[in-house]
Parts: C-alpha cells; structure tokens; sequence
C-alpha cells in the first residue's frame, strides 16, 4: 500500500523539541533577512498612513486612512484587481500543469536526456528583461514571427495587433510568463519525482496496478508537498512581477493588462506618491496573506506536512 | 489483453508527444534570438521577415565582445551568482531542515514572515533599502547586489527546502541515530545525499535567481566596473535605437555558463544515486 | 556507496567554505575595480598641483558605445584641464533613469553632476535633490550668448534656473522619402492640413504601411497638445485665470482631429502603446511614413535605415502662418544638492556647455547647439538636420511650451493622460469626457501652482 510516513514525521519532531537547535539552525536566515530586509519593509508599510510626496518634501504628515481612502476611490482598482486574478490563475495555472507534464516525461532515462533537459530548462536563465524584448517583438503584427507563422498558415489574413487590443493585450504577456516559468516547475517537480523510492512502484506494479493508477494513488500523494509548496511560492511570486508587463505593454491599452504591482510601478515614478503606493503595496500584502492562509487550511498543508 | 496493454503504451506515446512540443514551444524565441544576432543591423530593420539571414554575420558577437564591457559584466555576473546562490544554499538547507524535523514555538510566525517578504513590490522596499546600502558604503559595489540577491531568494529556497526535507522518512535517521551516528554525522552522511536532486533544484533556482536579475542592478550599481549581464543587455536598449543584434548576441552567450551549469549539476538529479541510499 | 557519499559531503562542505569565504574577497574585488578604474583617470593630474584633489562624478542617463565614449572623453579633457579634478563617469539607462534619480535624491547620493531631461527636472528641484543654478548663471559669461530658445527653455522652477540644456530639442518631422517617391507625392508638409492629408495617402494596409508613427504610451500627449495650441493659435496650455485651453471648443474639436489618425487607421494598431523608443522603432522598420522627433533621431535613423530613403521636413505651420514650437532637452546638466565640491561641480558643467564642447556635442548627436553663434557651422546647413534649422530660422516662430513647473506634469503626460487616450481610442470613453478629464486635471494643477505662486 502507498502509504507515506508523515504520522512518523510528527512522532520524531516532537522528541526532538527541547533543543535550542531548531532556533539556531534558522538563526543565519532570520538575521541576514532582519538585517537588509525589516527596515525597508518596516518603512514601506508605514509611509502607507502618511502624506510622503517626494516632490513635496515641505509637506510629509500623518495620514491616517488617506491613502486608503484614495485607493478605494480609484476608478481603475477593481480592473487591476480582476486583472491580477486572470494574471495569477492563468500563468501559474499553465505552468504548474505543463511542468508536471513535463516532469513526468522526463522521469524515465532516453537518449539524449542530458541535452534535452538542458535545452528545455534554459528559458529559466533568460533575463526577463531580455524575453520580454523578443516575445514583444514576436507578437508584433507586422514583423513579428507569431504573426508571420499565422499569416503563411492562413489562420488569420492580416498580422493581429495582439498587444494593442484591450482585454487580449494580457495573454501575450501570460504566454512569455509561462515560457519562462515551465522549467520553474519543471525542476521542482522531477526533483521531487526522483526521490519517490523505487521499490513502492515495483510493489505496486506486483499488486497489478497500471500506469494511470501509480500517478495518481503513489506519484502524486508522495510529491503533494512540493506540490502545494512550488504552487504557493509561485503564486505569490508572479502575483508580485510586474516586468513582462511594464516591458509588453506597460499595462495599456487602458490598463487592460495592469496587474497590482505594474500599476504601483506606473504610478509611483510619475507622483513620487509613495504614501499611495505603499498603501496599494500593503494592500497587496493582506491579501496574499489572507490566500496563504486560506490555501494552507484547504490544502491540509498541516497534514500533509508538518510547518 | 490487448486493450490494456494499448493502454499502458499510450502514456508512452503521450511522453514523446509531450517532450517533442515542449522542445518547440521552447526553441522557438531561442531560434529567434540566435537568428537575429546573426543580422546585419539593415536586415533587422528591414520591413521584410526573414526566417535565415541573407547576409549571414559574426559581427554582433565580435562587437559586443570588443566594443562593450560584456567580458568583465560576464565576470561580475559570475561572481555575484555564484557567491550569493552558494549562501543561499547553506543557509536554506540548515534553515529548511530546521522548519521540517522541528516543532517549535513561533514556526508559523517565521513561515509566515519568510512569506512576507515576497508579498511587497520591490518598488515600494527600493528607496529604503537604497538608503541603506548607501549609509553602510555599498553602493556601486557588488556586494550590495550578492547581499540582495541573497535575501531574495532566501524564503523561497528555504521554504522548498523544507518541503524536500518531509519527504526523507525520519526512520532513516533515527536507524542512523541508533547506529551511532550524531545528529551532524547523519545530516551529513545520511540526509544530505539524499537530498542532492532538491539540493541541485534549490541551487539551481537561486543561480537563475541572481543571474537574471536586472532592476536591483540598475539601481545599485553606477559604475562600468561593477555592473552585471542584464544591465549590459539593458544598455543595448537606448533611448531610440535598440541594438538588436547585439543584445540578442549578448543574450546567446550569457546562456553559455547556464547551460554549462545545467550540464555540470544535472548527473545528480539522477535517480541511481537516490535508490541506491534507500536501499543502502 | 558510501564513498561515493563522502564525496558528495567533501563537496559539500568545500562549498560550504568558498560561500563564506567567497563574501569578503567578492567585496574587495569589487572595491580593487572601482579603484583602478578611478586611477586611471587620475595619472598625469594629481602629481606637482598644489590644489586640493576633488573627486566628481558625473551620471550619464543615455549610455551608448558612442555617447559614451565621447562623454568619457570630454571628461578626461576637462580633468587635463583641471588637473586636481578627477570626475568618474557613472551611467543608467535611460528608461529606468527617472527611477535611479529620484532613488539617489532621496538617498542623498545623486551625483555632482547630473544630466537630466526637461520632464523630470522640475520634480527633482521641488524635492530638493538638485541644486538652484541661478546664481552660477548669472556670473556664467557666456549667459548673454545664448540662443534665445535656450534662454526661454524649460530648465527653471520657480523663475530659478535648475539645470543648463544640453541641446535644442525641437520637433521635426521624419519622412521616408522612398515611399512619397513610390506614390509620386513630394516630400513636403507645409501645413498641418497637408500632415492629416499625407497621413492618408502613405497608409496602405494591404502592405502593412500607415502614415504617422503615432505615440499612444507615455507623454503622447505632448503630441496631440502641439496640435492643439497651433489650432487654437495659443502659446499657453492655460487660459489667463489658469483654466485649461481645452476647455474651448476649437480645441476639443483639434483633439479629436490629431488622434483621429489613429482612429481612423493611419497609424499602425500598436502604436496605442507606443513610447518614444517604438515609434522610432516603427518608422525605422517600416511601418510609418511619417515620424514627429527630435534631431536626436537623426543618428540613430542614418545607424539603421538606408541612406536616401528618409529626411527630415520642419514642423507644419498653422493656419495664422506662425510655427508653434515646442521644445524641450533631453540631458541638461544639473548639479546634485548635496554635493561636496559644488565649485568645482559647476566648473564641470560650465565645460561641458562652453561654446566648443557644445559644438562639438551637438555635430556628434544631431542636436541643436545652445549658442547662436554655433548655429552658423556649416554642419546645420545641410542634410537631415538642416530641417530643424530652418524652422528656428522663420521668423514666425512662437515659443510654446508645455507647462513644465508643474510637478504633476510627469504624472499628467507620463500616466494620466495616457490611460486616458487609451481609453478614447479603445473606445471605453467618450471624446468629451476624456477631453474633460485632461482639462480639470490641468486645471487643478495650474490654478493650485498659482495659488502658490502668485505673480
């Protein structure tokens, strides 16, 4: 029976809590991160609740609620925010899919597996920067290479504008997203594969059990804490990106494809508001807490792991 | 009979399906960068695709190579990944293994702050963090760009760390334990090795962490004698000319210690290794 | 196996090692760098003079191999000159440049000297970060040989000169010429009817061609805003009492007619996106025939694009006959607020603008010289830059300038006014509430700096 030992895991941690050790082994992590780290953060969520204007530097008070205030009141919030939710869902959605696909195929030895996986993990170095150029520069319907294919294919007659059209500016963008995160999920994931002992398959496969059934009875159970962990990090990691967007499109037409932080990012530099900003910052902090801890208790992470 | 053993290939035929499509999905902007740094500048600009460059040139690469700063960049690249993505990994793999065979008080609190951290625009951080580094002397200076790099990736190689920790049956360390080993020797001897394939994941995640990282770059650093890749291909975009073809140049060969790195990393996400200690 | 372990854990721990060893040598080579790189500068200069050594640097916001290399130049000229003035040349680019400044104000870490653009200098005199130059201005000798443009520039907050021009940013308009020739039409744009009526004629669809390479992104508006006050024949964006012009009738109805070339398909789909550095992009590929740029253009267009197949054709005139300009400059020099060695920062931009280097500048970017006398140089008489000369020759020019003492003007061109448009020309937004809109955002800037600042 596929069966992992995480009711163990707990047993052992427990013997082993009176030493000072766990404290000290986490201790170089906390101190780096609390050294560079709490300041700027400490600071950024306080200028949420004052007037700090760079550009008014006779003119920083306590705000209280202002800024908040003001958020609420912009017109463009709830379009930044439904954004951001296609952004998040659809991005991680695609990747985590096809890097588990991927990370399956890959999980059996071929020839020529070495070069493979070199080549299908590169995207993951590109520069954002640098893959936001090209896929811009691809998606252009004059002289863009997707284009030039759809053309000659005689999918579409003449090169679509597709980073010019509101509400289907954002998927060019996703696409690059997913280009460059596959691997992402890629590695994790037939890292994880790795480590799954042998011998459970060939337990399995004595009991009779075919290649569907080992997926999704041992492969699956057995990884499902890398699984929920690669999925949350990179939640929270491609809700905060904003350069593909700020390279593509700079969140237009219309803030079509603005998502939470390429907006922070247009506004402050122009307003030197950074009392706004910082608001919309926190903002976004709630809610990808409010998230984490949701997607904790409806993953059973505590179960299935034991942070 | 026939239909279940249809069935058991078709995973087969899925698997080579799948690993031909990535392969395209994946070399196409490739093909398109490398086709395109082998343009004349003429060609780029010409209102006319073409697939395979009419005039076939090295130019971009020998420019950028003896035109620009793109060798010591490479070297600042080099050095800074390699130093940050190293800590990085010590620190995830102490602190990893602490947050998954320890219970203690406060976990969830650090968790959560480890969280944290990535939850806020960067933009929001940059102009204290900036007077920072300013107050501490470390601006221009590639250690302002190690010591950032370290910190953001931190959390997140950490907390993966953890998750690969779960997965080692405490049973393996406490036979070890009782065998005679310390808690040292069997992390060492025992966990460690069996951790390689996620160790390899975690390091390769913090390389490509540091190694693309272009906005922390351009702020912290003014001088030619520090600056890194992305910055230098960030150069090629002027105010209204793009340099195409040296960009993408430049971009095809800062790939090159990538690729060598995925070359030199990847025998040890071999699944030999990890069966063996099991059973051993 | 359990050698193969031990050696894994050898690794492992050698890692370990180099890690933490690895932070302190990695700082000092970055140091050694920084120090060779800065001596380099200094051989030949410190040794015998008997003033103090100073050390500037200097931030460059437009690096290129070329700018680049002759900026370098220009400062180890000024350093033989100044043999006790060391400058380190340090730069960022361009669209991340506003980001950098504002970081480095706030940080109290700008460089001596600074180039910055006419949009962001205002912001960064009103935080205080860069330095009031009026004072050195009003010794400088050279100040009475000034062009009269340069005099009129957009380099002064609050009747205070804050930075000194670099060049003469003036528009013109890019026309490929092999395209007018294919179509049998001469290259010639006298009026802005005739701009509307060529932006028609070169777009041809079917061969992905459109008339004007049309600025929908960031300080698009700047364009359509040109348009606009030679319409309404105006050199103000404002009414005396500080409302917005386009409030007037005539002037909604110019606002419409100037983006009408994007609604009505003179202009590629995209460029609703397009900045500075697309439309450029756009033109030089072949997707627009017709570009509204500064000279700075011009040597980047002869980089990429055939020689013969484009020039350059001075701006429209309007209806009453006047041309009215507007003009800026992209990296006039500035001095940091917090600088050590303010006299000697303020020799270095006195260098940087006398009558030579300006020249010499100006021949190597395509730019125009800030001086009337260097306007006479044979290089402004010919070619594509020719066009921008004469314009500044007619005497029918009216200075018009957008109101860039406005601190909210980055904001207004750079975010407001683009989401704006944006949304007119998707079709989100009607035209009178867009053109509403810009008016009371103006508006309330404008009347509030007057309020602050009464005359």
């Amino acid at each position: 029976m596929p069966t992992t030992s995480h009711a163990k895991t707990n047993a052992g941690g427990k013997r082993r809590s009176a030493a000072l050790e766990p404290y000290l082994l986490l201790a170089p992590a906390v101190l780096i991160l609390a050294a560079f780290f709490a300041y700027p953060l400490l600071k950024g969520i306080t200028l949420a609740f004052y007037h700090y204007v760079l550009f008014e530097p006779q003119n920083i008070y306590f705000a209280g609620l202002d800024n908040f205030k003001k958020i609420v009141a912009d017109p463009n919030l709830p379009l930044i925010l439904r954004n951001s939710v296609l952004w998040v869902a659809l991005t991680v959605g695609l990747q985590f899919l096809l890097g588990f696909v991927l990370a399956l195929a890959l999980n059996k030895t071929f020839r020529g597996k070495n070069l493979y996986q070199s080549v299908v993990f590169l995207p993951w170095a590109v520069s954002g920067f640098l893959i936001g150029m090209m896929f811009k520069w691809m998606f252009n319907a004059q002289n863009g290479l997707i284009n030039y294919w759809l053309v000659k294919a005689g999918i579409v007659a003449k090169g679509v504008p597709f980073l010019a059209l509101p509400h289907v500016s954002i998927f060019p963008v996703i696409v690059a997203m997913v280009w460059y995160g596959v691997p992402f999920f890629g590695i994790m994931i037939l890292a994880a594969l790795q480590s799954i002992p042998h011998d459970i398959y060939e337990s399995a496969e004595i009991d009779g059990a075919g290649s569907w059934t080992k997926l999704f009875k041992i492969t699956i159970p057995y990884i499902k804490p890398t699984l929920i962990v690669t999925v949350l990090l990179r939640v929270i990691w491609v809700f905060n990106s904003a350069d593909l967007i700020y390279i593509m499109t700079n969140g237009g037409p219309a803030n079509s494809s603005d998502n939470l932080p390429s907006y922070i990012l247009s506004q402050i530099f122009n307003t030197s508001d950074f009392g706004v900003a910082s608001a919309l910052g926190l903002l976004m902090l709630v809610l990808l807490t409010v998230y984490t801890v949701i997607f904790l208790y409806v993953t059973k992470y505590e179960d299935a792991g034991d942070i | 009979m026939m239909t279940k053993r249809l069935l058991d290939r078709l995973p087969e035929v899925f698997r080579a399906a799948a690993l031909l499509l990535f392969l395209l999905f994946t070399v196409v902007p490739f093909y398109w960068m490398f086709v395109t740094s082998i343009k004349t500048r003429q060609e780029i600009y010409s209102s006319e695709l073409t697939l395979w460059p009419k005039q076939f040139t090295w130019a971009n690469y020998v420019d950028t190579l003896h035109n620009t700063q793109f060798p010591l960049y490479f070297a600042n690249s080099v050095l800074v990944t390699v130093v940050s993505s190293l800590i990085v990994l010590v620190i995830s793999v102490m602190g990893g293994y602490s947050m998954s065979r320890y219970r203690f008080r406060g976990k969830k609190a650090v968790l959560l702050v480890f969280l944290g951290t990535q939850m806020i625009p960067t933009i929001i951080i940059l102009v204290p963090l900036f007077i920072l580094f300013s107050k501490m002397n470390m601006l221009d200076h590639l250690s302002s760009l190690i010591v950032t790099y370290t910190v953001m990736n931190i959390p997140f190689c950490l907390i993966t760390m953890s998750s690969f920790f779960q997965r080692i049956p405490v049973a393996l360390e406490e036979a070890a334990f009782i065998d005679g080993c310390n808690k040292w020797q069997t992390m060492l001897l025992i966990v460690l090795p069996l951790m390689l394939p996620a160790i390899v994941a975690t390091f390769v995640f913090a390389f490509t962490g540091a190694w693309n990282e272009l906005f922390f770059g351009i702020m912290f650093i003014n001088g030619e004698a520090a600056k890194t890749i992305p910055i230098g291909l960030n150069n090629f975009v002027q105010k209204f000319d793009i340099n195409w073809g040296q960009m993408s140049a430049g971009g095809i060969m800062s790939l090159i210690p990538v690729m060598i790195m995925f070359a030199a990393v990847q025998k040890y996400i071999v699944s030999g290794l990890t069966q063996g200690a099991v059973k051993g | 196996m359990q050698r193969k372990m031990f050696i894994v854990l050898v690794c492992a721990a050698l890692a370990l090692m180099m890690a933490l060893a690895g932070c302190s040598p990695a700082g000092q080579s970055g140091q050694s760098q920084n120090g060779s790189s800065g001596s380099q500068t200094t051989q030949g200069g410190n040794g015998g003079t008997p003033a103090k050594p100073v050390k500037l640097t200097y931030l460059d916001p437009l690096p290129s191999p070329e700018r680049t290399a002759l900026m370098q130049d220009l400062l180890k000229r000024f350093h033989d000159q100044n043999p006790n003035i060391e400058v380190e040349y340090q730069s960022v680019p361009w669209d991340q440049a506003s980001k950098k400044w504002l970081a480095m104000g706030a940080s109290g870490t700008l460089p001596d000297v600074v180039s910055i653009d006419d949009t962001s200098m205002t912001g960064l005199a009103a935080a205080g970060y860069i330095e009031n130059l009026q004072p050195y201005y009003d010794k400088w000798s050279q100040t009475g040989n000034l062009t009269e443009a340069s005099k009129l520039s957009r380099n002064k907050y609050k009747g205070n000169v804050y930075a000194i021009p670099d060049g003469f940013g003036l528009q013109g308009l890019f026309v490929r010429t092999d395209w007018f020739k294919e179509l049998n039409l001469e290259p010639k744009i006298e009026t802005w009817d005739d701009y509307f009526d060529l932006a028609k004629k070169l777009t041809d669809p079917a061969k992905g061609r459109y008339g004007i390479s049309f600025r929908g992104g960031a300080n698009g508006i700047l364009r359509a805003m040109e348009y606009v006050v030679n319409a309404v024949h105006t050199d103000s964006w404002f009414e005396k009492d500080g409302k917005s012009i386009l409030y007037r009738p005539e002037a909604a109805a110019a606002f419409k007619k100037f983006y009408s070339v994007y609604l009505d398909g003179y202009a590629p789909k995209e460029s609703i996106n397009w900045g500075f550095n697309e439309m450029v992009q756009g033109f030089m590929n072949g997707q627009a025939g017709i570009l509204n740029q500064t000279p700075e253009v011009i040597v980047t267009a002869d980089k990429n694009m055939k020689p013969g197949t484009w020039t350059v054709l001075p701006m429209p005139k309007a209806s009453d006959g006047k041309r009215y300009m507007t003009w800026g400059y992209t990296a006039g020099y500035a001095m940091s607020a917090k600088s050590q060695n303010k006299a000697e920062a303020w020799k270095l931009i006195e260098f940087l603008s006398s009558p030579e280097i300006n020249l010499e500048y100006c021949k190597k970017f395509s730019a125009i010289p800030i001086y009337k006398k260097n306007m006479d140089d044979p290089f402004f008489k010919q070619g594509p830059i020719a066009g921008y000369a004469a314009s500044l020759a007619d005497a029918n020019i009216v200075y018009s300038t957008p109101p860039s003492y406005l601190t909210e003007l980055p904001n207004f061109s750079g975010t407001y006014a683009v989401q704006e448009t944006q949304k007119y020309l998707t079709g989100a937004q009607s035209l009178d509430d867009t053109v509403k809109h810009l008016a009371d955002f103006l508006t309330q800037a404008q009347q509030k700096y007057m309020k602050e600042n009464p005359q």
